[in-house]
């Protein structure tokens, strides 16, 4: 409980800026990197910063995926295999060090993630749909487990070649009460919202402050010499 | 007929102010507030119609969440298979995600759901290393609002097609827009991931040919029609039914 506690601290210290600029980062490095040894090296660091964060096992298993990755695409490459497609490795491998600073995006509270990105110049309604995104992907996730119970319980999935040989129906049990799900919590936070004023034009102030700090600017001048010599070498 | 005397009077009274009735005065004068209260109840609908609301805006996210969670399944379950992931990816996404855009449209019906879903997922993908594809999407979004000129369209079921295999052609050429922008840097990095010479045949084939490009935007618009025919029949079956959806 108290290492929760702890981790939740470490991360409400960081600009949400700062990650949202190191994301930035890892998409450069991870698109322009010369050698592939130097997005390796970058994505070892992002798990060094997760792992200072408190997020050392979710980190350890992006790493894992990252490796097995590289090792099954250098497999595929020597034995001439061509399945799985080698596309597939490329993609996860590009993938991963940008999703590392992303979910430490979505680690930090919602209030301070709004108020981080009420910095931007982007328009109120685009903030709020995406911090809803970002926030609502759990639930969504929560949602489908407890859809596939209860389809599992009413026989829905007994086999496979009986889902296979009714796709319609089997997609129509599972987006029917996907959405109506969806649209309930869609609504009940709408509502929170409302009742908490965000329809108010007046300038909000949140509970919680986004202000940069020292780390913040290391942190991001770090990240920032770290691409320029990875993506010009 | 009674009544009907007492609401002329009220919006009499409420056109000439100087006008005064002498009988059933306390009558006349609450519905005179009635009846202002009610147009201007009216006026805030009709402005609450054309601007999105914040539960407008609450549909869109958890409709987009859904599409998000559908492409992201859909996306590395085709990459395997090449031929899959170039022609088919996208068309695929548009025929599952038909039902939850059908959902959006038919519960808001307000100009302005294109452009929100548009930016909203240009910005979800310059967040994941895309940035050159928000202006793209921000595009192919305008496109779709325009074919949306009109009332009521976003519960017409044609428009919402027509819209919808626009969309869809947008993500289909959207997934090629990356390889033309930077064509010598993807053959670089494809030649050190060790894509097949298979594949990236079919790669050039895809995006030099333009029967081939015709052949995809096809293989898209149909899946995206039969996403919509699909949805439409669940949104008659289960959300009209329900009271969810007009």
């Amino acid at each position: 409980m108290s290492g929760e506690k702890a981790k939740e601290k470490r991360i409400r210290r960081v600009n949400v800026l700062a990650l949202l600029f190191i994301t930035v980062c890892a998409c450069a490095v991870s698109y322009l990197a010369g050698h592939m040894w130097f997005q390796i090296i970058f994505t070892c660091l992002l798990f060094g910063l997760m792992a200072v964060l408190g997020f050392a096992k979710t980190g350890l298993g992006f790493m894992a995926v990252y490796l097995i990755c590289h090792l099954w695409l250098q497999i595929n490459l020597n034995l001439g295999l061509r399945f799985p497609s080698p596309m597939t490795f490329s993609f996860i491998i590009e993938l991963v060090p940008i999703l590392m600073p992303v979910y430490l995006l979505v680690q930090a509270p919602s209030g301070k993630l709004t108020a981080g990105l009420r910095q931007l110049p982007l328009p109120t309604r685009v903030t709020l749909t995406v911090i809803v995104i970002l926030r609502f992907m759990p639930s969504v996730m929560a949602e489908f487990a407890d859809v596939k119970d209860a389809m599992r319980i009413r026989g829905f999935l007994r086999s496979p070649f009986q889902v296979l040989r009714h796709p319609l129906n089997t997609m129509e049990y599972v987006i029917v009460p996907m959405v109506f799900r969806s649209l309930i919590i869609a609504d009940e936070l709408a509502s929170s919202c409302i009742v908490r004023g965000i329809e108010n034009p007046c300038k909000k102030q949140g509970y919680y402050l986004n202000q940069m700090h020292p780390g913040d600017g290391v942190l991001m001048a770090g990240a920032l010499i770290i691409t320029v010599l990875f993506a010009v070498l | 007929m009674g009544d009907r005397a007492i609401y002329c009077s009220a919006v009499m009274q409420q056109s000439h102010p100087g006008v005064y009735f002498f009988k059933h005065e306390l009558v006349v004068s609450n519905l005179m507030r009635f009846e202002i209260e009610r147009r201007t109840t009216m006026n805030n609908q009709d402005q609450t119609k054309k601007k999105i609301t914040v539960r407008d805006i609450m549909t869109i996210a958890a409709m987009m969440v859904l599409t998000l969670v559908v492409s992201g399944v859909t996306g590395p379950l085709t990459l395997p298979f090449p031929f899959l992931y170039l022609y088919v990816c996208a068309g695929l996404q548009m025929f599952l995600c038909a039902t939850f855009y059908l959902v959006t449209a038919n519960r808001l019906n307000k100009h302005g759901i294109f452009l929100v879903w548009g930016v909203v997922y240009g910005a979800l993908l310059a967040l994941s290393g895309y940035i050159f594809l928000l202006p793209y999407f921000v595009g192919v979004a305008v496109i779709c609002e325009l074919t949306m000129t009109g009332k009521n369209t976003y519960r017409s079921p044609l428009r919402n097609t027509i819209s919808w295999s626009v969309w869809g052609l947008g993500m289909m050429i959207g997934n090629a827009v990356p390889i033309w922008a930077a064509w010598d840097s993807y053959v670089e990095q494809a030649s050190a991931s060790g894509f097949s010479q298979e594949v990236f045949d079919m790669q050039i084939d895809m995006l030099s040919s333009p029967w081939h490009m015709i052949g995809a935007c096809a293989i898209t618009v149909v899946l995206s029609v039969l996403g919509c025919v699909f949805g439409n029949r669940i949104l008659r079956r289960h959300f009209q039914k329900a009271g969810v959806l007009q």
